[in-house]
């Protein structure tokens, strides 16, 4: 083979090859961009603007789903809560494996409108690890957060949805 | 053993063994041919299913496997190897090689294809089902939902993958460094330059798709969670990367074709090709725009408002380049000699119907007007109007336009000229009223529709049956001229210009040796 | 296309609705915009090619001219496709800004999609539903035939008053469904663990239809979506029944099964103790609610939907088939029927399932055995 044609070919190789590093590459990009836009994230916030605001009341809807015809029973305690930004709150949601076998659960929240995400800090929550509940046990689960004084004026509604999936497997898979 | 079976084995040899770009230029249009026929009794079955509503011919999970497999097999079994194909048969010649710069890897990226194709097919044999969540593969239908031959596909698709790739690094190998010495890069016939900007596309984007369907298989059995949200992945995030790879590739499939147009245009009116310059920098800036507009498939998924209109403003810019090219076009044809010969059909019928597709385009790259349109007929209007009078016929256009240069026969024109009318009043029959059916409301993909699409869908069926049919005529003819028909001269058409038509008809195995 | 019967005269409609929301008024006009460019600028190319082949053939005894290049021109048809591309893309703009505008609702439904079939949540007030087609399983299969509002019809319409702001929040339970009604302009795709918000504000009492647009499986085409726009007198009058359950009629949901149960008129006990009439019950709900998947033979299409025939399930414990048809199989598309279907329905379905195809089992289940084993979970 030509010196020039292998030259050739080792440089589209390398482009071959970076671009499926580039493929794999992108999944924690999107999540960057995403954690910035505030779709999909579990994870908090650390710059943060806390002075309480009164004057301001916004509207938390609390929803709950289960993935899947996921046997639990899972609501909030309080479908609407009102707010004020730099306020510390707290809400409760209620959780009940309703099937006969133990049950691991991850809860992934979801923000309507998308930009929400980036002004609610929280600071517990239950979506921060999985839980285990036995059949037929119940638990209180809480998320304790804040929202961001530094909230546009337009964002006056959030909807906050927490869909609960079953990792009971994923869980024995990785304990094996 | 007799003589017959050693003649048999030196035939079957020299076709497995073969690194002749010439061979393997063949192999990848018969393959081609298979595909498209395979795919084609496909959309039979659909159409058939679709005739009236019910289910009156086949039950909606299969019907559902045969909408994937149709798109699957028609795009990477019929289109791109054909243009593969023409690739490897014509690109030395044009340039003046004496064959592709890597003859050995050639071959193996022919026949890892027909194996590839073979896994594919094997699913619909397999117990469960084919994979029947359409050809984009959606997570998660594809990945917890999908059926356990989902992981044949997978196969299949790194499969074709790797021929991609290798056939396309061979194409730039060869143009960047076995040209004619005279011949610079801004000497290059336009079929040249978009099969060369196509192969940088290809080995940009096949890796990507190559990647994600590797995330599928991992999140299918490995445990991953890339497009699980339980997991802290996303299932938006894997239309994100499967669309980074499928925009490029709907240029994949037209790059070619527009340079198969230039080509046959300034030859049958006689004229050189009005605005090079522009037509090659309006083929990069194409290729260069399709990284940056892939989000425009998922504009009802929820995305940031500006995502949608950045996406929106580059989709639309899209328009320019192609505009430029179809422009270009047509001043070429303007004061030419203009002659009505098989191919030249094919290309204004691809100039007027490619404008059509890329008008309808522009529609669906406007945002609120795509929430109307996303996931409806309009949109598999739209895709078939680029996909099958653009491409398909590019492609046509082009058999008709070097056969006889690669048969030394010329095709029979009465036939030809048949063909082609029948197919474009089929075409427009077929793909035209789904624009209304989509408008009016009718998703794409069901295998069932209310009372008021009956009329359309009738329509459409019967259409799509006569372009069917159509192709027997085509094919008849391909192989009535390898055999029969008037002996070509080597310049083969009287306006012909470039180096393909100054070696004799048929072409001989071994051309532009040194 | 507020009746079925016009909604087939305007089976030859060629172009997109108008609607009857702000929003696909603004779609429509965006549509028409865009449409007449393309038709101008076709119009115009068009022009120019087919003058080209009816007057520069060589038949005609035409001569190829020799120019094939011309800079200004080419910049020319570069920029002005560009500046009218450019213009069009400011309403575009303006009319996108009014879609994502969700705020200041007036109402806020949650829209659930399953494979395959909704479910509304009115979030203020505590209402749900699902909401299944009512095709008839022969009419699909061609044993019966089609009505004329054949894939038009479901069980429980999503029902929203007109003149107000009503805010979706769109998710899905399995795959990714897209819920569209093409009257109100409303499109979005549901994402399982994600909420998606959609707006629309319908200014005319109506019953609109629509389906889901995304691939989502087998039976994609069998989940229409219909959603009745009452005046804002009768949409209170609708919720507060809802919310009482006050004489519900025979097709309307109810906000908890166990007072639907109790809403239900006492059944006749010669009829409802004869094996025939409960298997013909049961043949109804299982034809119409479980057949999509395990087909009317009971065969399923395995493995993604088993056999019932023969089936461990359908042929062992009666406890373990009824639990299997209240709380559903997680995981698989097998859904919890408890709060779909009564405990009667559910009692019948499963006689059905136990007796038909060569089951043969002999038992006729209970509504009561039903009740007791929904209440131990």
């Amino acid at each position: 083979m030509q010196t020039r044609i292998k030259i050739v070919v080792i440089i589209c190789s390398i482009v071959v090859m970076s671009m499926f590093g580039f493929c794999f590459a992108l999944v924690p990009l999107y999540s960057t961009f995403c954690k910035i836009t505030g779709i999909n994230t579990a994870l908090r916030v650390n710059e943060f603007e806390s002075q309480m605001d009164q004057t301001r009341t916004i509207r938390l809807e609390l929803i709950a789903n289960n993935n899947a015809n996921l046997p639990w029973i899972f609501y909030p305690l309080k479908a609407t809560v009102l707010v004020h930004p730099g306020a510390l709150n707290k809400i409760i949601f209620f959780a009940k494996n309703n099937s006969k076998k133990s049950m691991t659960i991850q809860a992934i929240p979801s923000f309507a409108p998308l930009n929400a995400a980036y002004y609610f800090h929280k600071i517990q929550c239950f979506c921060f690890e999985q839980q285990t509940l036995k059949p037929g046990e119940t638990k209180y689960m809480p998320v304790i957060f804040r929202i961001d004084s530094r909230i546009p004026y337009d964002l006056s509604t959030i909807s906050l949805a927490y869909t609960l999936f079953d990792v009971t497997q994923k869980v024995a898979r990785t304990a094996t | 053993m007799t003589q017959n079976h050693k003649s048999m084995l030196a035939l079957i040899s020299r076709w497995l063994f073969t690194t002749n770009h010439k061979d393997i230029g063949t192999l990848y249009l018969i393959l081609s041919g298979i595909m498209f026929f395979i795919g084609g009794i496909m959309a039979m079955m659909i159409r058939i299913q679709l005739y009236r509503p019910g289910i009156t011919f086949i039950d909606p999970n299969f019907y559902n496997q045969l909408v994937t497999l149709h798109g699957l097999i028609m795009i990477f079994g019929a289109i791109m190897p054909a243009f593969v194909g023409l690739a490897n048969w014509m690109i030395p010649l044009m340039i003046g090689a004496p064959d592709m710069a890597l003859p050995r890897l050639n071959n193996w990226s022919f026949w890892i294809l027909p194996f590839a194709f073979l896994i594919l097919l094997s699913t619909l044999f397999l117990p469960g089902a084919a994979p029947n969540f359409g050809w984009t593969m959606y997570t998660p239908l594809s990945t917890t939902y999908g059926p356990p031959s989902t992981d044949f596909l997978i196969a299949a698709i790194h499969l074709l993958g790797i021929s991609s790739i290798i056939g396309a690094i061979n194409i730039i190998a060869t143009i960047i460094n076995l040209r004619t010495p005279s011949m610079t890069y801004m000497k290059m016939p336009l079929f040249v330059w978009s099969w060369f900007i196509t192969a940088f596309l290809l080995i940009i984007a096949m890796p990507v798709l190559a990647g994600v369907v590797t995330m599928m298989l991992f999140d299918r059995h490995f445990g991953t969670s890339f497009f699980n949200a339980a997991g802290g992945g996303d299932p938006v995030l894997y239309q994100h990367l499967f669309w980074f790879f499928g925009h490029p590739e709907v240029y994949i499939m037209i790059l070619p074709g527009f340079g198969i147009i230039s080509e046959i245009i300034p030859t049958f009116s006689r004229k050189k090709i009005f605005g090079y310059t522009f037509m090659v920098l309006a083929i990069a800036s194409i290729a260069f725009l399709s990284f940056i507009v892939w989000a425009h498939h998922m504009f009802t998924t929820g995305m940031a408002l500006s995502a949608q209109i950045i996406f929106m403003y580059t989709t639309m810019l899209i328009a320019v380049p192609t505009g430029v090219k179809v422009f270009n076009w047509v001043a070429t044809l303007f004061r030419g000699a203009i002659t009505f010969e098989t191919p030249m059909l094919f290309a204004i019928a691809f100039v007027i119907l490619f404008s059509i597709g890329g008008f309808s385009g522009l529609m669906l790259a406007v945002v609120p007007a795509d929430y109307q349109y996303q996931d409806t007929y309009f949109v598999v209007a739209h895709f078939h109007y680029v996909l099958v009078t653009g491409a398909l016929f590019s492609i046509m256009a082009a058999i008709y336009y070097w056969l006889p240069k690669w048969t030394g026969h010329y095709y029979n024109e009465t036939l030809g000229q048949l063909h082609f009318w029948i197919t474009v009043v089929a075409v427009n029959v077929t793909f035209f009223p789904m624009h209304f059916l989509g408008l009016a409301g009718m998703p794409r993909r069901i295998a069932d529709y209310p009372l008021q699409y009956t009329d359309f869908n009738q329509i459409i069926s019967i259409g799509a049956f006569v372009l069917g049919l159509a192709q027997i005529i085509f094919l008849y003819n391909i192989i009535r001229t390898i055999f029969y028909g008037k002996k070509a001269t080597s310049r083969v058409w009287e306006g012909a210009q470039g180096l393909e038509w100054s070696i004799a008809s048929p072409a001989p195995y071994h051309t532009f040796q040194t | 296309m507020d009746e079925f019967g016009k909604s087939l005269k305007v089976s030859y409609q060629l172009n997109l609705t108008t609607g009857v929301t702000p929003l696909s008024h603004a779609i429509y006009h965006l549509h028409m915009i865009i449409f007449w460019i393309c038709i101008g600028i076709g119009i115009v190319v068009f022009s120019f090619l087919f003058y080209a082949i009816i007057y520069h053939r060589k038949s005609k005894g035409a001569k190829a001219a020799q120019f094939h290049t011309h800079f200004r021109l080419e910049m020319a048809w570069s920029i002005i496709p560009f500046i009218i591309l450019a213009l069009m893309a400011i309403p575009a703009t303006k009319v996108l800004i009014q879609i994502r505008n969700t705020d200041k609702p007036d109402l806020t439904i949650k829209i659930t999609g399953f494979q395959w079939k909704w479910k509304y949540e009115y979030l203020d007030s505590g209402i749900q539903f699902f909401s299944n087609t009512t095709t008839p399983f022969a009419q699909i299969h061609g044993s019966q035939p089609k009505d004329q509002d054949y894939l038009l019809t479901v069980d429980h319409p999503l029902v929203i008053p007109i003149h107000k702001k009503v805010r979706f929040l769109v998710t899905s339970n399995d795959v990714i469904h897209s819920w569209w009604v093409p009257d109100f302009g409303t499109k979005q795709d549901a994402i399982p663990g994600f909420i998606i918000e959609a707006w629309t504000r319908v200014n005319k009492p109506g019953t609109y239809h629509g389906r889901c647009a995304e691939l989502c499986g087998m039976n994609h085409a069998y989940m229409p979506i219909v959603v009745e726009a009452l005046t804002e007198k009768d949409f209170a009058a609708w919720v507060i029944q809802q919310k009482t359950g006050v004489a519900p009629p025979a097709t309307s949901p109810a906000v908890i099964s166990s007072e639907k149960n109790k809403a239900l008129p006492v059944e006749n006990k010669s009829e409802t103790t004869s094996l025939a009439s409960i298997m013909q019950k049961g043949q109804q709900i299982f034809n119409t609610t479980c057949a999509v998947c395990h087909q009317l033979t009971g065969e399923g299409l395995p493995p993604t939907f088993p056999a019932l025939k023969g089936s461990p399930i359908a042929t062992g414990p009666v406890e373990q088939h009824i639990h299997r048809v209240a709380f559903g199989k997680p995981g698989t598309a097998m859904q919890a029927f408890k709060d779909q279907l009564t405990d009667e329905e559910i009692a019948a379905v499963i006689t059905y399932e136990r007796n038909a195809w060569g089951n043969n089992k002999g038992d006729i289940v209970m509504p009561a055995d039903v009740a007791a084993i929904k209440a131990k979970g």
